[in-house]
């Protein structure tokens, strides 16, 4: 349990930037979406 | 025709760096990196060459093919004796997907390089400035700050490319240098991080969106990048051989940097610093000032010559000349107070110091434009990484070039921050691919140390680098449907570039005799008639500041400055004064037009219509005498 601490809380960190990170990119998202013709 | 022009001026580049290294006596043991090393330092010989000749009024076709050439002939110097061949590097089906992908981009950048340039500030001054140039045969000086009095040692190299292959060439041009950029990083990386990892540092940075902004179009950082390059691995196998001939070509590389634009000197701060490490500091850095004054000193004399600040308008107050007309003390500190204050959001204390790269990644200020023009995810999501591996290897830190990379890239940083220059991201694109080599180098020893955390490290990359290969697809659709939609030029500029619809009625129906004031810096490349920037912050021969109440002294103005014409976008502008001077017939209409106004260079939703009027300044009207 103690050994899958690190790779646990480095995940938990990699998802959560990215997360943060990609929530200001919505729009763009969108616009991708509407590209694709699937927003 | 385009396309052998491209080629020649890339093989002069070449060889102009192989002579240079060749007199040096700089022999990279790792071909591919020589050559990236010889093109970089070529690149820069070719712009600080023709500085030279346009100021002796030799911008002509003869002249500019004749300099190619003898860069041509220094191709034979490349392939050095002492040059082993490159290495083999292990390939394996990751290698392949990195290779496809960076294609992938490579590929796009030669879409975005087949239509006419829409880039505002390419327009207005990076393309705009080498085309007044050629047409002048020589060299002019352009008494405007910010994008007019600078260094133009990048510029330079679009006049042989302009005046020899037309446009295409140009924009093929930026394209090719944007790639030699990547690919010296690419051969700068290979000894730290193998292949895969430098396949990956070379996609990050190739899609970058500061990367992807500027790279295919006229703005200089990510051709700044190859200076930087150049120059801080010279440094580094100086600090770790003490071989002064190294520090010779980092004083050259830092020199071009400055010979680009003024944060070069910033620059020259930083890594001179890391020149001061050695135990030869003093020689070192005797030489090495010598050398960046040789390589990047001409444009700031230049300024000098007709301004009396090398630095214009830095440090006008207390250098400048008091009779250029265009630009007064009383101009400087207006200009001083109100462009520059908001081109600084940020206030500059330690702490935003810190946070500033965080800041610009998750909620940038407007004026930064480090949302659609930012440093990508790799950065923040790597940030505990990136300390965790500098605390590994914190004991073996060792003079050489990874340290002088870092070490250049947060002097560079702290610099740019607290001396207040523009806070623009981009601005820092020159050295980000450093940046990028330094933190994927700390991340590759996290790794290496808990192996468990290796499939985690894949992953977040993987992450960061699809998150930037979806905007870089974004960014290159537009491009790639000109290729295939068979839209003429015409069609394409109303459609992508903010209010172009009036160029080609003013283009006809004006001429040279005639003198437009306007407002657009965009559509300066594309206009053939004098003009002037209508900006209450880069002149003061009209007072476009407000403080003119009466409208006969503004008419008074319009004519002493020789202007003719007035384009005025949307509702009359800056002071009541102007509505009074279109009342009372001063100011005739002569056309009106329906344009587009671009919001953004990717997203065609944020574009909307709006209306551009054109009129004639009466040389004599009612109440004027």
């Amino acid at each position: 349990m103690t050994r899958l601490l690190p790779s646990a809380l480095a995940l938990a960190w990699v998802l959560c930037a990215l997360a943060v990170y990609a929530w200001q990119y919505l729009d763009y998202f969108n616009t991708v979406l509407r590209i694709l013709g699937v927003g | 025709m385009a396309l052998a022009v491209l080629l020649a001026q890339a093989a002069a580049c070449v060889g102009f760096g192989a002579i240079l290294l060749k007199a040096l006596r700089i022999d990279c043991a790792d071909r591919l990196n020589h050559f990236c090393l010889a093109f970089a330092a070529g690149f820069g010989v070719l712009g600080w060459g023709l500085f030279f000749l346009g100021i002796a009024g030799f911008f002509q076709p003869m002249a500019l093919g004749l300099v190619l050439a003898v860069g041509v002939t220094g191709l034979p110097l490349l392939k050095s004796p002492q040059s082993t061949a490159t290495p083999p590097l292990k390939w394996n089906t990751i290698s392949w997907v990195l290779l496809a992908l960076l294609a992938l981009v490579l590929a796009l950048d030669v879409f975005e390089a087949l239509p006419p340039p829409t880039d505002a500030d390419s327009l207005a001054y990076h393309f705009a400035a080498p085309r007044q140039f050629i047409q002048a045969g020589r060299i002019e000086f352009i008494l405007r700050p910010l994008d007019g009095a600078i260094p133009y040692l990048v510029q330079m190299t679009y006049v042989p490319v302009l005046a020899l292959g037309g446009e295409q060439a140009m924009t093929l041009w930026t394209m090719l240098s944007g790639w030699m950029a990547i690919m010296t990083l690419f051969a700068l990386a290979r000894p730290y991080l193998g292949a895969n990892g430098s396949l990956a540092v070379a996609l990050l940075t190739a899609s970058l969106p500061i990367t992807i902004y500027a790279a295919g179009t006229g703005q200089i950082e990510i051709r700044m990048a190859l200076f930087a390059m150049v120059s801080c691995w010279a440094v580094g196998q100086a600090l770790s051989a003490g071989t002064l001939r190294h520090i010779v070509l980092a004083g050259i590389g830092a020199g071009f940097y400055a010979g680009a634009k003024y944060l070069g000197l910033l620059f020259v701060a930083g890594l001179g610093l890391t020149v001061l490490l050695h135990r030869r500091w003093l020689t070192f850095s005797c030489v090495f000032a010598l050398a960046v004054i040789v390589a990047g000193g001409q444009w700031y004399a230049w300024n000098a010559v007709h301004t009396g600040d090398p630095v214009f308008p830095m440090l006008f107050p207390l250098l400048g000349r008091s009779d250029l007309g265009l630009w007064t003390l009383e101009q400087d500190a207006f200009f001083k107070s109100g462009l520059m204050e908001a081109d600084r959001p940020i206030a500059r204390t330690l702490v935003n110091l810190l946070l500033y790269p965080f800041w610009v990644t998750l909620n940038a200020p407007e004026a930064t434009e480090g949302r659609q023009v930012g440093l990508g995810p790799y950065g923040w999501v790597m940030t505990p990484f990136i300390l965790y591996g500098l605390w590994l290897v914190r004991h073996r830190i060792r003079r050489g070039p990874i340290l002088v990379y870092g070490t250049s890239c947060i002097v560079f940083f702290v610099l740019w921050f607290v001396t207040g220059s523009s806070q623009r991201v981009r601005h820092l694109l020159p050295m980000a691919p450093l940046l990028i080599l330094c933190m994927a180098v700390l991340v590759r020893q996290v790794g290496l140390r808990h192996p468990a955390l290796r499939p985690i490290l894949y992953f977040a990359l993987g992450a960061c680098l699809t998150f930037q290969l979806a905007i870089t697809g974004l960014f290159g659709v537009k491009y790639v449907r000109y290729a295939f939609a068979g839209q003429s030029d015409q069609q394409y500029l109303e459609a992508n570039l903010t209010v172009y619809a009036p160029v080609p009625w003013i283009n006809a129906n004006l001429g040279a005799d005639d003198k437009l004031f306007i407002g657009e810096r965009q559509l300066f490349y594309y206009l053939t008639v004098p003009y002037l920037f209508m900006s209450p912050h880069t002149q003061s021969a009209v007072d476009l500041r407000g403080r003119i109440d009466r409208w006969q002294d503004l008419h008074r103005q319009l004519i002493a400055t020789g202007l003719t014409h007035v384009l005025l976008r949307g509702e009359t502008p800056f002071s009541s004064a102007w509505g009074d001077l279109i009342a009372s017939s001063c100011l005739m209409p002569m056309h009106e037009f329906q344009a587009l106004q671009i919001g953004s260079r990717t997203l065609s939703a944020r574009s909307a219509e709006t209306v551009l009027r054109l009129y004639q300044v009466q040389p004599v009207c009612p109440g004027t005498g």
